[in-house]
């Protein structure tokens, strides 16, 4: 089959590799319909998380269609229609069974690469370092699914491919965000980040009762969606003289109930921090960038929550005082996409979430390098590239 | 002294797996305990299976591995520890993270049927597709 390979950092082939196959009792082979960029691919593509292999097939957000499935596969029948949560659960250990399915014990083929990092290993992730699993990925015409009957979940006829695709992680991780943020009416909540995750964060807080939301980016056709597709108000930061006094001023002195942090490290800033911040990670010296992070956690009100759903690595400047001691509640996670399944298919169904927007860019796998580098140097107002192999 | 800067994330990674290995330095014995959701009964008659002893220890050039098991701990399971003893220290890895490993495998294969694997992993390198890709 053909694949996208990371061949080196910022570098991206696709190669002729072999298919999968059925390894394990519990697998599923899916005909992958449409894989997307995401965000944190950008880290792995820039070196900044290790244990990347040359040769590795990425992607991890993605849906399909069944295959063929293994022997103790039952619910799921080949020609089916499914997307997969990244994350893959097994359905059987403590973590899985308490609804935390990105944290699984038995589903990661390599710990030992995680544990001296994390302390403990989280579940396996298809196509997103070694350090993760190692699974080829999904930017392939085909892809295993492990524990198939517990991952794939069967998209309703009336849900498009388009519409079924980011509830594999863009959806999830947003919505988990504004989970986090135990939102109680009249809340305002501010989201720092317009690309898919973020723009889905803000369409999830509305969704759960936030009376505002404020988004923060700089590209004005990623702040114009926010305003038109999430509903929220907008602040370019490259134009402001300042983010914190324009949320202070914007929630009469008090500060957003809740902040959502959904840039992650290699975020973009202003001012003389961001420019140490880049320096130091020119330099190798650290994997992050963490500007939005400790803008959010100053902005947020005193006692209110911070909700991080970016990916870091390992932060320094870590605003611990900040949080402290004005009592903020961090929450923070790898998305369980198997929690909120079925409830973001139900609002997708009933149209109260189009996620269908975030494609900007559609092309084939053999394009995909090029897709990658529109997404990456955001051209062309690219908010995401999506391919179908 | 001389400050050696690594030069990549790749490289600050391996220097940090280096000093990790060397909190035992050539060490052969290590273990490690996790809780496995199935009575030690269960346990043991898998561990007694050749095959499924195989598969768990797949890879590892094992002199000796034991099991001991503890009391339950509430919905967690049965905590199992496993003891290897290894052949020959492993090179950048420390017994006791074999161990882990092990027992991780050990507990998917009770809990789940299978033990999660890179068998015939599609990749654009010559072993792709492999059993040991």
């Amino acid at each position: 089959m053909r694949a996208l390979c990371w061949m080196g950092v910022n570098d991206l082939q696709v190669h002729s590799v072999p298919d999968p196959q059925i390894v394990s009792p519990h697998d599923a082979i899916l005909k992958v319909r449409l894989t997307t960029t995401c965000g944190s691919d950008l880290h792995l593509l820039g070196g900044y998380i290790p244990t990347m292999r040359e040769g590795d097939v990425i992607g991890h957000e993605y849906m399909g269609e069944v295959l063929e499935v293994g022997p103790e596969t039952r619910q799921l029948k080949p020609g089916e229609r499914v997307v997969v949560p990244s994350f893959l659960g097994c359905g059987k250990c403590w973590y899985c069974e308490h609804d935390e399915w990105s944290l699984c014990d038995n589903t990661h083929p390599k710990p030992e690469l995680q544990e001296p990092v994390l302390g403990y290993p989280t579940g396996g992730i298809p196509g997103y370092s070694h350090a993760f699993g190692g699974y080829a990925g999904s930017h392939a015409q085909y892809i295993r699914v492990p524990h198939a009957d517990v991952n794939c979940f069967r998209v309703p006829d009336g849900i498009t491919d388009e519409r079924a695709l980011f509830l594999s992680d863009a959806v999830p991780t947003g919505y988990m965000g504004a989970e986090f943020c135990d939102i109680q009416p009249g809340d305002t909540v501010a989201v720092w980040g317009c690309g898919g995750v973020g723009l889905m964060a803000q369409r999830s807080a509305l969704l759960m009762g936030a009376e505002r939301v404020i988004a923060i980016d700089r590209f004005p056709e990623r702040l114009a969606l926010a305003r038109e597709k999430a509903g929220s108000e907008t602040i370019d930061y490259s134009a402001s003289d300042g983010v914190l006094e324009e949320l202070r001023e914007l929630t009469g002195g008090r500060g957003p109930d809740a902040c959502i942090e959904a840039v992650g490290m290699e975020a973009h800033g202003t001012g003389p921090q961001y420019a140490y911040d880049r320096v130091k990670q020119a330099l190798h010296l650290h994997t992050d960038r963490g500007s939005a992070l400790r803008e959010a956690a100053m902005a947020v009100r005193k006692g209110g929550t911070l909700a991080i759903v970016g990916v870091y690595g390992v932060i320094d400047k870590f605003p611990l005082g900040v949080l402290m001691n004005k009592g903020i509640t961090i929450r923070t996670a790898q998305q369980p996409g198997q929690r909120y399944m079925p409830r973001m298919l139900e609002h997708v169904e009933r149209g109260e979430l189009d996620p269908s927007f975030l494609i900007t860019h559609r092309m084939s796998l053999e394009e995909s390098p090029r897709g990658y580098d529109m997404f990456k140097n955001k051209t062309d107002g690219c908010l995401r590239a999506v391919f179908a192999p | 002294m001389t400050l050696q800067v690594p030069v990549s994330p790749s490289a600050v990674a391996g220097k940090a797996r280096e000093v990790l290995t060397k909190v035992r330095p050539g060490a052969t014995e290590g273990r490690r305990s996790l809780p496995v959701r199935a009575d030690a009964d269960e346990i043991r008659r898998l561990w007694a299976d050749a095959d499924a002893r195989t598969a768990v220890l797949e890879g590892i050039a094992v002199a000796d591995a034991s099991l001991e098991f503890g009391p339950p701990v509430r919905d967690w399971g049965t905590i199992v520890t496993v003891t290897l003893r290894l052949e020959a220290p492993v090179a950048g890895i420390a017994t006791q993270t074999l161990a882990g490993k092990v027992v991780r495998r050990l507990k998917a294969l009770v809990e789940t049927g299978e033990v999660p694997t890179m068998s015939q992993n599609p990749s654009a390198r010559p072993d792709a597709g492999e059993a040991s890709a």
